[in-house]
């Protein structure tokens, strides 16, 4: 397969005739003048200019700033003497007022700032926003004040998930107002989290309309374009005032991987230098994606890189790396780590002479010059991979080890590791920092015969922790185990345990799988390997982890992790079979195995959630249906007499709880789905036949259960089936 | 440009986008739908053709990436439903696009954008928000992934 293939083969994809039939009749029904809407043209001294085309935040507030123009010219500015309380206008609102009413701080207070965030990432943990501060003059602050008191706020019952795409934080002496856009704008509300004391973490989440967000935005926006139009951010920590920090010095690709602590003079002379360089925003971020710039960075694709990690006495951590460009196109990155992800951003810079002196005096002398540092334990940093940054007593090895295990299988040789026995200390550092191709390559050194060893190894996979599952299973009342002996001749023995942590016995064993499931040493992977068999189900009512083998008799060397918290999505893992064998080797010491039967009938007879009630709740119900696997599923939202009707169907259903994965009749053939765009619930039914006739269904639920606790995922059946034809005939009516 | 015109004149490149991204057809036939209608109501006016083109294109990946939360969120689709779901296409197209589609999603819009829409590597960072190297970095990735995958499944 080459690129034409490629190609060719894509660019044979085509709209169907009547799919385009289809969506053109649709985009030429959509009325013109009344509901379409263009945008004003974006301003080239606005900030979004400068942002780029193209980003889905960027269209949001498009929409914004087209409002704010209107905003600044039509909406009349509220008194700045008025009281600094935020109320609901409204007087009509349910919401009793008492509820509602929020002080806001004082804005005269100096010193106040402001941090514009624009992220792009759209799944968590992958969202690394660019930020930067800056604060308003006194008129603006009571402007702002303002605007702020005479918005319209409706206080949230709930926390809304953190899923922004745009925040805005004003940050003030002892409190904290964040507004978070919901990515799903078609609702026309965002989120804001009001934080009235620092100190006690004491927070409120309000939602209001996008007018409010466009209100504050008119006022905040023209400081922004005009902070970035003077290219100069004020968010580069201000390294001169730090008086003790150490400075990690790497460089990169001519030299290893190794770092060094730099103090004294050159540390001198690098701090005068990064402290009176002039710092430009650069208009192209690097990367939204935290684990690809990860290793992006370290790609030896320009001149020599600097990368220095500066320690600041609070553990603060900055890592800045530099690309001298002999083209005139230095460009410098500055991100902060903070405890769960990246903070920063790309920024342009001009390098003096002075700079340049600088940074090749650290060169010549640390580097070239072969400097160890004299304190190895103080502020000692090595990278991984991942560049987790670790003190050498916390290094860890096993993937190296892991490596080299199968660089012996594969080869048929015995080599171990060089660091078991007496190692010279230099060495071991010289080998914990190492990145997977330079060990690949140092592995190679002892290859006997052909073959390029680093083709050998997935040298891709990233190794994680396991850590907040552990953490979940510790916290459990009451952890559930299903767990299968599988034997290569396939005689099967299953045991199940709930495990409650009030019982000593039992915690002590909880505590067990919690330690063993954080010491876990997984890897991430984005495939499916088609699971044959579950061997092991844990359920602590917030998380559901759940390993399958990869061979349908037997326990594979490898092993396939899924894990579904409540606020998490799904996510994927391999596993070695001898970390898994350490893990249910906890389970040996239970010494009484639960009775399945009366598992199974204690959870069954628990109460179904009040559906109709969870459906009537939400604003809106999103609905679709394929009846053909291979037939075209259409999505829709539906309208409120609809949502009566299903919650109506859902109140009359009986429900019965499955304790295990459903055992349905017939083949699967089409499915339904509801669910609300807010996520506070879902229902995928599936549908079965035989014989061209409808004869059985099974219900996945995700929401609220029963006593209000949220679960990730339940199985259901109702005795009558049909009502999965009076859904269906309501959403084709809405279709 | 009504609603037709623009079907005509767009629908099968976004089509394209979406597909592979989403691996579903009537999810890329909506995406399209909805991708088109922001296009009619929110569109900014374009300084240029191409400039139009990759608003629409960013869009889509972004329309995408919205389409493949929800997915995430009620219930993953059967692999198999997905590849029944595609257009009928030669046994060898077939054996690409389930190799294409078995890459990680991350590398599937920059493999498409270069190499079958022929957007140059500083075009696709502007396009997906992503700097040059990590599109260079994607690039190299996705190739040798879609080699493996393809070696491994269909000519072995």
């Amino acid at each position: 397969m080459n690129k034409k293939d490629l190609e060719h083969t894509v660019k044979n994809l085509h709209l169907s005739p009547e799919a385009k039939d289809r969506i053109a009749r649709y985009l030429d029904s959509i009325p013109k003048g009344e509901e379409v809407f263009h945008a004003e043209p974006i301003q080239h001294t606005s900030f979004l200019h400068h942002i780029g085309i193209g980003m889905a935040a960027c269209a949001m507030l498009a929409v914004g700033i087209g409002s704010i123009w209107a905003f600044k010219t039509a909406a009349p500015i509220p008194d700045p003497m008025e009281p600094t309380t935020i109320g609901i206008p409204d007087a009509a609102s349910a919401v009793p007022p008492d509820e509602t009413v929020l002080s806001v701080p004082d804005f005269s207070d100096k010193p106040t700032y402001y941090t514009f965030i624009e992220g792009t990432g759209i799944f968590k943990n992958e969202y690394q926003p660019d930020a930067f501060a800056f604060s308003l003059t006194s008129d603006e602050q009571r402007t702002l004040s303002s605007v702020i008191s005479s918005c319209a706020w409706r206080e949230l019952s709930d926390t809304p998930l953190f899923e922004g795409v745009n925040c805005l934080v004003l940050d003030f002496d002892n409190s904290v107002l964040e507004i978070w856009m919901n990515p799903s704008t078609e609702d026309n509300t965002f989120d804001v989290r009001y934080m009235a004391d620092k100190e006690t973490g004491e927070q409120i989440w309000y939602e209001a309309d996008t007018q409010v967000y466009q209100d504050i935005m008119g006022v905040v926006d023209p400081y922004i374009t005009a902070q970035l139009n003077s290219g100069i951010v004020d968010c580069i920590p201000n390294i001169q005032y730090d008086t003790d920090l150490r400075l990690s010095f790497v460089s990169n690709p001519d030299a290893k991987d190794r770092f060094y602590l730099i103090d004294g003079k050159p540390l001198d002379m690098l701090v005068y230098a990064f402290s009176n360089v002039k710092w430009g925003y650069d208009l192209y971020r690097e990367n939204t994606d935290v684990n690809a710039w990860q290793t992006d960075t370290f790609l030896p694709a320009q001149s020599p890189t600097y990368c220095l990690y500066v320690h600041t006495p609070n553990n603060e951590l900055y890592r800045c790396t530099v690309w001298l460009d002999t083209n005139g196109s230095d460009q410098i990155e500055f991100l902060r780590y903070t405890e769960d992800r990246l903070v920063g951003s790309r920024y342009s810079i001009e390098f003096d002479s002075d700079m340049k002196e600088a940074l090749a005096a650290c060169a010549e002398e640390h580097i070239y010059g072969g400097y160890v540092p004299d304190k190895p334990d103080e502020f000692y940093t090595v990278t991984m991979w991942d560049d987790l940054l670790l003190p050498i007593e916390e290094l860890d090895f096993s993937l190296y080890k892991k490596l080299l295990a199968e660089f012996n299988e594969e080869h048929g040789t015995y080599l171990e590791m060089p660091f078991s026995g007496e190692v010279d200390e230099a060495e071991l550092r010289s080998l914990s920092v190492m990145s997977s191709e330079d060990f690949l390559e140092f592995l190679n050194s002892y290859t006997i015969g052909e073959g390029n060893v680093a083709e050998v190894f997935n040298t891709d996979q990233e190794q994680v922790m396991l850590k907040p599952l552990g953490n979940a299973i510790r916290m459990a009342e009451k952890v559930k185990v299903m767990y299968t002996e599988l034997a290569p001749n396939a005689n099967t023995i299953i045991h199940h345990y709930a495990l409650s942590n009030s019982n000593i016995s039992d915690a002590d064993i909880i505590e067990a799988l919690a330690y063993m499931i954080t010491d876990l040493t997984a890897s991430t992977t984005d495939e499916n390997p088609n699971p044959k068999e579950e061997c092991l189900h844990i359920d602590t009512g917030s998380h559901n982890i759940r390993f399958y083998s990869l061979d349908a008799i037997s326990v594979s060397p490898t092993l396939y992790v899924t894990f579904k918290g409540v606020d998490t999505e799904l996510q994927s893992y391999y596993i070695d079979k001898d970390e898994y064998d350490k893990l249910t080797a906890c389970l040996d010491k239970v010494e009484d195995p639960y009775d399945i039967n009366r598992l199974a009938e204690e959870f069954e007879s628990q109460p179904t959630p009040p559906f109709a009630d969870l459906i009537r709740e939400v604003s809106a119900v999103e609905g679709s249906y394929s009846l053909d696997q291979t037939a075209e599923s259409v999505s829709y939202l539906l309208e409120a007499s609809q949502i009566e009707e299903i919650a109506e169907i859902f109140e009359n259903a009986v429900f019965s709880r499955k304790f295990d994965r459903h055992d349905h009749i017939g083949t699967n053939y089409g499915n339904i789905q509801l669910y609300s765009p807010k996520d506070e619930f879902s229902f995928a039914v599936f549908l079965y036949q035989e014989n061209g006739s409808l004869v059985d269904l099974c219900i996945f639920y995700t929401g609220t259960d029963y006593d209000g606790t949220r679960i990730s995922g339940l199985y259901l059946t109702v005795d009558d089936i049909s009502i999965a034809k009076k859904l269906i005939s309501i959403i084709e009516e809405r279709a | 440009m009504n609603g037709r015109e623009l079907v005509e004149t767009y629908g099968d490149m976004l089509y394209r986008i979406c597909v592979v991204s989403l691996r579903n057809k009537a999810d890329a036939e909506d995406a399209v739908q909805e991708i088109l209608l922001k296009y009619i109501t929110k569109a900014p006016e374009f300084t240029s053709e191409s400039h139009r083109k990759a608003w629409l294109i960013t869009v889509a990946v972004n329309q995408c990436k919205t389409m493949i939360r929800q997915q995430r969120r009620t219930v993953p689709t059967d692999p198999e439903v997905l590849r029944g779901s595609l257009p009928e296409v030669s046994q060898r197209d077939t054996a690409i696009l389930d190799a294409l589609m078995s890459v990680p999603e991350k590398f599937r819009a920059p493999l498409i954008l270069h190499y079958v829409e022929g957007y140059k590597i500083s075009e696709v960072s502007d396009i997906l928000g992503i700097g040059s190297s990590a599109v260079k970095m994607r690039l190299s990735k996705g190739r040798k992934l879609l080699e493996t995958i393809y070696r491994r499944e269909y000519l072995q």
